[in-house]
This record gives C-alpha cells, sequence and structure tokens, in this order.
C-alpha cells in the first residue's frame, strides 16, 4: 500500500473564518504537487458550508491534478455531506435540464433578420391594439366608463403639467423673441419679433415643445403604470374576469392624454407670447404695438390647424404610453425598458405626425 | 463575540405596526440558539410586521429587539449594523430573487460579497447550497424560469449561503407540494441540528409544525402580542385558548355535512 506523500491536518474549526487561513497557508498549491493527499480530520468538530465547500474543492483540484485523495478520521455529518453532493453532481451530470442552455450565437445577418421579423410582427401588434382602441372609443360615452379614473388621469397629466409647461412655453417664447430681435435688428426690422413670436409659437412650437413634455412625463408615467401591473399580474386578473383592459385601463387614460395636450398646448402659447411681449417691452415697442402684429401675422385657422394636431398628439402619446405599458415583460427591468420604449417611440411618431401634417396643411393652403 | 448562552432573538415590550397603525401592543418572546421557533397567528395579526422589526427593516413603535445580545432598536454604529445583518439570512415569501441573475449568481452573490474566500470555493459553496435544495440542475437558469417552489428553495439556498447562525423564514413551504415541503422541512430540520442554526419560521403548514417545530408561538391581536407558547403537542392538547386548540385541530372550517 502506498503511504500518503502528505498530510494535512484541519483545525478544529472549518468556517468562513478559516478556510481563507488555510488558503493562504498553501492547502491547495500543496495538494497539486502531492500525488496523494491524506487529509485529517481527527480534531474537527465544527464544518459550516464554507468548510464543505473547501473540502469538496480541495479534492477536485487534487485529482485534477492526476492525484488522490483519502480523508481520515472524518465526522460523519461532513462525509456526508460530500457524499451526498458528489451524488447530487453526478445526477446533475446527467440531467438534460443541467445541461444548460446554448448560448444562442447569431451573426449579424440573423440578427437583422430576427431584428426585422420582430419590428414587424411588433407593429401589427400595435396595429391590432390600436384597432381595439378605435373600436372601443364609443365606450366612452357609456355609463360604465370608468370616468373617475379618466378625471384622475387627467389631472396627474394635465394640471399637474401646468407648472413646468408653463415656464417651458414663457422661456421658449423669450428666447425666440431674444434671438431673432438681435439679427432683425441689422435689418431695422425688429417691430417684426411679435408676428414671428406668435407665428412660431402658435403654429408649431408651443404644440411640439408641450407634446415632448407629455410623451416624456405622461407616457412614461403610463408605461409604468400598466407595466407594473402587467408584472404584478393584474392585467392577468382583468383578463381572467373577462374585462378588457383596453376598456378598464386604457380607454380613460387616453381620454385624459386626448384632453389634456390642446389645453396643455394652448397655455404653453399663452405663456410663450407673454415671454415674447416681455422681449418686445424691453426693446422698447408697447403692448398694443405686440398685438397689432399678432393680430396682423397670426390668423385663427392657425390655433385651429394646432388644436387639430394636439388632439391627435395627445391621443398618440397616451395611446403608445398606455401600450408599451400592457406589452411589457415579467422580470425587473421590463418597467423600465417599457417606459424608455414608450417615450422614445412618442417622441418619434411626434415627429412623423409633424411631417405628415405640415404636407396636409400645406397641401389644404394653411 | 456574546457568550453562547444569550438568546439568539428577544423581543422586549415590542409595540408593533408602521404608519401610526398599532398592531400589537406588547409583545415579549425569546427565541434561544439553535431552536426552530414557527411564529403561529391569524391571517393580518401582524406576524410579518414582527419578522421586520426583528431583521429591522421597519422600526417598532416601542420596545427593545436583541438579535444574539446585540440591541437593534437603538442607535448602532454601520459596523454594528453590517453584524446584525450579517447575523441572519431571510428568505422573502415571493423569494425576491434578482431577477438579472441567474439562480448561482444569486447565491453566490453574499459568498463573492462577504465571505472572502476564493471564487472556486465560493462557487462550490453555492453549488451545495443549491444541491441541498435540490436546485442543482437549474443553476445556470434566470429566476424567471423558475416555478413559485423552485424560487422559494432557491431564496433558502441564498439566505443560507453564508450559513448565519440565524435564518428567517417567511412562509417557506406555502404553495409546495407535500413532498418537497417535507424535503425541505427535513433541510430546515438538520440545518438546525448539525449547524446549530436558529430558525425562525412564519407558517401555516401544520405539517411542518409538527414534524420540526421545537416551539411555536401564538401571536393575537385581541391581547395585542404572545397569546400561548409551547411545543405543537403542548399547545394542542393543552392550551387554554380554545382558538389555539382549534388551529391545531383544524376545527374551525370543517362544515356539519362533511364532519357528518
Amino acid at each position: 500500500m502506498e503511504s500518503p506523500s502528505t498530510t494535512l491536518a484541519l483545525p478544529p474549526i472549518l468556517n468562513q473564518s478559516t478556510v481563507p487561513n488555510l488558503i493562504r497557508g498553501g492547502a491547495f498549491a500543496l495538494a497539486q504537487s502531492e500525488r496523494l493527499v491524506c487529509v485529517k480530520g481527527d480534531d474537527l468538530q465544527q464544518c459550516d458550508g464554507a468548510g464543505v465547500a473547501f473540502l469538496w474543492t480541495l479534492q477536485q483540484s487534487v485529482v485534477a491534478a492526476g492525484g488522490r485523495i483519502v480523508w481520515q478520521a472524518f465526522p460523519e455529518h461532513v462525509a456526508k455531506q460530500l457524499a451526498v453532493y458528489d451524488a447530487a453532481c453526478a445526477a446533475a451530470a446527467t440531467d438534460p435540464e443541467a445541461q444548460g442552455r446554448v448560448a444562442l450565437r447569431e451573426n449579424a445577418i440573423t440578427a437583422l433578420g430576427r431584428q426585422t421579423w420582430m419590428l414587424f410582427s411588433g407593429l401589427g401588434e400595435a396595429i391590432a391594439f390600436l384597432g381595439e382602441v378605435l373600436f372601443r372609443l364609443p365606450f366612452v360615452f357609456s355609463k360604465h366608463f370608468r370616468s373617475g379614473d379618466a378625471l384622475s388621469a387627467f389631472v396627474r397629466c394635465g394640471a399637474e403639467a401646468v407648472p413646468v409647461v408653463g415656464l417651458i412655453g414663457f422661456l421658449l417664447g423669450l428666447i425666440l423673441a431674444f434671438q431673432s430681435a438681435v439679427p432683425l435688428q441689422m435689418f431695422g426690422a425688429e417691430g417684426f419679433v411679435g408676428g414671428l413670436v406668435g407665428i412660431a409659437l402658435v403654429r408649431e412650437l408651443g404644440l411640439i415643445i408641450t407634446a415632448i413634455l407629455m410623451a416624456g412625463r405622461t407616457a412614461s408615467a403610463f408605461a409604468a403604470e400598466l407595466g407594473t401591473m402587467k408584472v404584478n399580474e393584474e392585467i392577468d386578473a382583468l383578463e381572467t374576469m373577462g374585462i378588457s383592459p383596453v376598456r378598464f385601463l386604457v380607454l380613460p387614460r387616453i381620454v385624459a392624454g386626448t384632453l389634456a395636450l390642446p389645453i396643455l398646448s394652448l397655455f404653453a402659447t399663452a405663456a410663450g407670447l407673454v415671454g415674447g411681449w416681455l422681449v418686445m417691452h424691453i426693446l422698447g415697442f408697447s403692448a398694443s404695438y405686440f398685438v397689432d402684429q399678432l393680430q396682423s401675422f397670426v390668423s385663427l385657422k392657425d390655433l385651429i390647424g394646432s388644436e387639430c394636431k394636439a388632439v391627435v398628439f395627445g391621443f398618440t402619446v397616451a395611446t403608445v404610453g398606455c401600450w408599451f405599458g400592457l406589452k411589457a415583460g415579467r422580470d425587473a427591468s421590463a418597467v423600465g425598458t417599457a417606459t424608455t420604449a414608450a417615450v422614445v417611440t412618442g417622441i418619434v411618431l411626434l415627429a412623423t405626425l409633424e411631417g405628415i401634417f405640415s404636407v396636409i396643411f400645406y397641401a389644404m393652403g394653411w | 463575540m456574546a457568550p453562547d448562552n444569550t438568546p439568539a432573538i428577544e423581543c422586549i415590550h415590542v409595540a408593533s405596526g408602521y404608519n401610526g397603525t398599532v398592531l400589537m401592543q406588547d409583545i415579549n418572546l425569546t427565541i434561544q440558539r439553535g431552536e426552530i421557533v414557527f411564529l403561529l397567528g391569524g391571517s393580518g395579526c401582524g406576524k410579518s410586521t414582527l419578522l421586520k422589526h426583528i431583521i429591522g427593516q421597519v422600526p417598532p413603535i416601542s420596545g427593545t429587539i436583541r438579535i444574539l445580545g446585540r440591541e437593534t432598536t437603538g442607535p448602532q454604529t454601520e459596523a454594528e449594523r453590517l453584524a446584525t445583518l450579517r447575523s441572519f439570512g431571510m428568505m422573502y415569501q415571493s423569494g425576491a430573487l434578482f431577477g438579472n441573475l441567474s439562480v448561482l449568481d444569486n447565491v453566490l452573490l453574499p459568498l463573492r460579497e462577504f465571505s472572502g474566500l476564493p471564487e472556486a470555493v465560493c462557487e462550490t459553496a453555492a453549488r451545495m447550497r443549491l444541491a441541498q435544495v435540490g436546485l442543482l440542475t437549474r443553476a445556470n437558469a434566470m429566476p424567471a424560469e423558475l416555478s413559485g417552489g423552485q424560487k422559494k428553495r432557491a431564496a433558502i439556498a441564498r439566505a443560507m449561503a453564508l450559513d448565519p447562525p440565524i435564518l428567517f423564514l417567511d412562509e417557506p413551504s406555502a404553495g409546495l407540494d407535500p413532498i418537497t415541503a417535507a424535503s425541505l422541512d427535513a433541510l430546515i430540520y438538520r440545518l438546525s441540528r448539525e449547524l446549530g442554526m436558529t430558525i425562525v419560521i412564519i407558517s401555516h403548514e401544520l405539517a411542518s409544525i409538527e414534524a420540526i417545530a421545537d416551539r411555536a408561538i401564538y401571536l393575537d391581536r385581541s391581547v395585542g402580542g404572545v397569546l400561548d407558547q409551547g411545543t405543537p403537542h403542548a399547545l394542542r392538547t393543552q392550551s387554554p385558548h380554545a382558538v389555539i386548540r382549534a388551529f391545531f385541530n383544524r376545527q374551525a372550517e370543517i362544515s356539519p355535512e362533511k364532519e357528518a
């Protein structure tokens, strides 16, 4: 019988505090340099999970180096834990479940194909969702419509947005007027600053800035609310009860968003005009001159066109928020992903719609 | 290190509740080292809230709580606070696994952060924990791929990764099949007897209570604290409180037809 070439005597306590000492003392190095390692457990009284893990790892490293390990005078419960783990590993090795998921390695073309497929299938789902929303829209006038929910959503996305919308609108008008006044002064045309600010704000900027703010504030909030409900299986519960989430959750929010944006955009425009007037006042023009300018440059058509766009934009922002909330995943990151997607998609759609409206209004001669 | 005869957990005149709502006015209980104790009580009586007070997640309204002799309700230095946190493992009802980490990485997390062991030993220790809860084959799975029972078992593996002297389990076997629940009970029993862990369990599983509890503590809002405590057998047969005897004999809900 070959005699052990080295012996490792274990301390009485083998736990998280003592194992690092053993390793620093060269336990692994020793084990790997010898053919036969005898581990003595005479003194071993207490051995926690870290201790057993250390012993098993030691055994693996000895075997990997081509050696053999002999356990000597081991407490039964430690030997048993090692044996149980050996058996579990052996069982796991043959278990197909444990083979690990093969990471799907895809090349650029497969990735492109998958992304394209996802884009189009997502588009299909989105169109179906839009269809359901439009189909259920008449429900808004039913007595079962959750007008209380709509009101609270309206307060959150409309009333509570007034301070930030007002501030941004005011600053926008102020900056626009100030920046255009300087070059116009070179031509002696600073008197037209009021008209410029008026047209820009009423036709486009007041609405655009409010819609983008709403995409950031409201689309994200809707996506987060519905996404969290999805994670908590609340949406599933609604569907199981036979209640359409679109009817119950989405419609009140869409109504709120669609009504809030036209009002907010009016408010932003008004605040912007105040900012523009302030600059004109500093430049020495009277308030009545500013109003005259507005009257001669801005027509009611401009305002009506802008408000029409606001209704569509509000509907879009609210729908996009709800859509991404409803299709959120179920893990911790799902709500964050849904929120980001809602804001980004909302802004992209706003820009696209703005382009479409420009063409339509041009064709109509507005 | 506190001498070994200090109780694992002491609650002295603890008023439990939060946001100004008092659930129980005066909880007094002592849990000795190495005990397996079940906290019982009707739904909504504040068992989970008491557990939150003990683990320091929600401060109690008043009273003193000591863990291994260290008072946790008064002011603590950061080092004391960490030492207290390291002295127990907690399994939440939902499992509370980190969804972006694999099951193995979930169990490895505390080992990597606190044990100071080399990576190979950490990984073996984590795999051993998973083997103990019967999840070795799912080590590489993500939590979302696990069933409810598997999530609980993974959470127990994570709670005991660092071999804490105290383990808190919130409903460990609820929703598990009887065989898995029994193997979980066996695991809890072994941890307590072999490693001397103190184990505090919130559960209503009578089978588990009968099988492994050293002591059961019944909390009741009508008395604002502990109504009675003792071994499951003593509580079932000798408790002066009808509600406790009914609890152990499962009497309340049996309808007359069924009894007939």
